[in-house]
């Protein structure tokens, strides 16, 4: 179960990242370290029916095909993200979340 | 003929309505390949008759419950009601976004095929109860939308939108999967029948699993939904993307959410202990603020962002008293959004066609003179509006009828007294949309609008889905819930 207690500690070390830091490249990162402690939380669970609760192969792969999911989908928000921050770079010279305020929210 | 694994029973008429989506954006895709200077004209006409066509395909399916590959896809209500909304929004927002697209100058023709996989996305969220399949329809809905929200390339607002959409979302995304995580290692599925073992764990130590692992999804979804304290997005969002985009965020892209709000809930009766108190407060929070918050608004856009809130809290304590009745209540949900929806996407077309050439947030100060001008527009408006509030013979107010019966029968009298009083507060706000739109207008101020053939047909749906499922209230209730 260490390896669940890793998986935390990357998760609130990305919600940290993402609650202070102001560059949303780097809060991207974090949010990326939240996805990559889902997996790993994933991964360890599965690992864990599969080795203590005698539970098969088939029955254990939900957490495994997860991971794949997130990834993919992990990759396309990377290709959205970067492409939305690069246009703001282009019409602003600058991206800073503390700068984005015209909509006064 | 022994194979490796058994193959799942597809079931594809079933499939058929994900499928003619799917291919229909492709197919649009494929277009620009062939020739990239292609006009949107082609795109436009194929998404709308592939919307159309997939309609037709979902209206088969009513009367029965499907199952389709090894229980991955789930038909159920109020599952197909949803999915039929979203296609509808999916129609009215492409006729209105041709003359909205070319007036802003942002017309570029992966808008269709993005749309269409938007919808796509709601819809697989809406026929779903398993988790992976409701994450891979939630990330394809939201990450179509994040690139529709920055639509517009040269504006600050539809950027700086997309910018703040694609981080929170993305946030809540996380909080999510974090939540299915804990779930898988509960229960060691990724069904939502997962939740409903939680009892026959009460032995070991893995009900704080549960419990995480509910709050947790409750964060993904209550942020997709707009619950507060997870709102903060809505309002710049609204206000920001271009008209037509809110549009279908507001409908089509809510619907999805709200149904696996609804499957969730309805999972989870037997931790109700700790879910009903969770989602009373939720949709209390969601009520008063977005009521409080709307009061003082002057950007339409936004009044119309935290009414979507308010909306959504009247659903959850819906779906909270039922919880804790034990009931069921598919189609007063499924009616409940049918009324939503529609409203909401009337509001939005009459915005779409007033809102200016600079894509820049739409203020209460805009919509005087509009009865002016034009008359049949704004008594539109009062029907679509008078639906959100709850008056007179329109779908808002049989909708909320519904719903306080719902909650009277399941003994929850003051949870329906919540919902009327908020109803009542929220009626002064949107009184104030009608009140400008009757007010005279101001000089050198004239009101643009465009009247075009696909604003009219636009309207004509949204009015005949406001007040036609008044008047065919028995003829709808018999064909939806028909076995």
């Amino acid at each position: 179960m260490a390896y669940i207690g890793l998986s935390l500690f990357m998760f609130s070390t990305g919600v940290v990242g993402v609650v202070i830091r102001r560059n949303p490249i780097v809060i991207f990162m974090c949010i990326e370290l939240m996805l990559n402690a889902v997996n790993l939380a994933f991964l360890s669970f599965a690992r864990y029916r599969y080795a203590t609760e005698g539970h098969s192969l088939n029955q254990a792969i939900g957490g495994p095909m997860m991971v794949i999911f997130v990834m993919a989908v992990a990759a396309a928000e990377v290709a959205v993200g970067l492409g939305i921050i690069m246009a703001i770079y282009r019409l602003k010279e600058e991206v800073d979340v503390d700068e984005l305020n015209l909509l006064g929210g | 003929m022994k194979t490796l694994f058994a193959l799942p029973d597809f079931n594809w008429g079933v499939l058929l309505p994900f499928l003619i989506l799917a291919f229909t954006g492709i197919f649009g895709l494929l277009v620009l390949l062939v020739n990239p200077k292609a006009n949107s004209k082609v795109i436009r006409t194929v998404t709308i008759s592939g919307g159309l066509v997939a309609l037709v395909s979902q209206f088969a399916l009513f009367g029965g419950e499907y199952r389709s590959m090894g229980d991955m896809v789930m038909k159920t209500n109020p599952g197909m009601i949803g999915e039929v909304l979203i296609l509808i929004s999916l129609v009215v927002v492409v006729l209105i976004s041709k003359p909205y697209l070319e007036r802003t100058a942002s017309d570029s023709p992966e808008f269709y095929p993005l749309l269409c996989w938007a919808a796509l996305g709601g819809m697989i969220m809406c026929s779903s109860d398993n988790l992976l399949c409701i994450f891979v329809g939630l990330e394809l809905l939201s990450i179509s939308l994040y690139v529709l929200a920055g639509l517009n390339k040269r504006s600050k607002f539809s950027q700086e939108a997309a910018l703040k959409y694609f981080l929170l979302g993305a946030f809540a995304t996380g909080f999510f999967l974090y939540g299915i995580a804990f779930l898988y290692g509960a229960s060691g599925n990724l069904s939502l029948d997962g939740f409903s073992t939680a009892p026959l764990h009460s032995g070991t130590d893995n009900r704080p699993l549960f419990y995480l692992s509910f709050a947790l999804i409750m964060v993904g979804i209550g942020f997709k939904c707009g619950l507060v304290p997870f709102h903060q997005w809505i309002p710049d969002v609204y206000s920001g993307a271009p008209t037509n985009v809110v549009a279908f965020m507001a409908t089509g892209a809510k619907v999805g959410p709200f149904i696996a709000l609804y499957n969730i809930i309805m999972a989870v009766p037997t931790m109700s202990a700790i879910a009903v108190p969770i989602c009373v407060a939720l949709s209390i929070l969601s009520m008063v603020v977005g009521n409080v918050m709307a009061f003082s608004q002057r950007d339409v856009k936004k009044i119309l962002a935290y009414s979507s809130m308010v909306n959504a809290g009247y659903m959850l304590i819906y779906l909270a008293g039922l919880m804790k009745g034990h009931m069921a209540g598919a189609f007063p949900f499924g009616y409940f959004l049918l009324g939503y929806v529609f409203a909401t996407l009337g509001v939005f077309v009459i915005l779409a066609q007033i809102s200016g050439r600079d894509a820049s947030p739409i203020t209460l100060q805009s919509l005087r003179g509009l009865s002016q001008r034009s008359p049949g527009l704004a008594a539109l408006l009062v029907i679509f509006v008078l639906s959100q509030i709850g008056i007179g013979p329109v779908a808002g107010f049989v909708a909320k009828l519904i719903f306080v019966n719902g909650l009277i029968e399941a003994n929850q009298s003051w949870m329906a007294i919540v919902l009327l009083a908020n109803s009542a507060f929220a009626a002064f706000y949107y009184l104030k949309i009608l009140k400008a739109a009757y007010s005279s207008e101001e000089e050198g101020a004239a009101i643009q609008f465009e009247n075009g053939i696909e604003s009219k047909i636009a309207l004509a749906v949204c009015t005949v889905g406001v007040v036609g499922s008044v008047i065919f209230y028995s003829p709808i209730y018999h064909f939806i819930t028909a076995r």
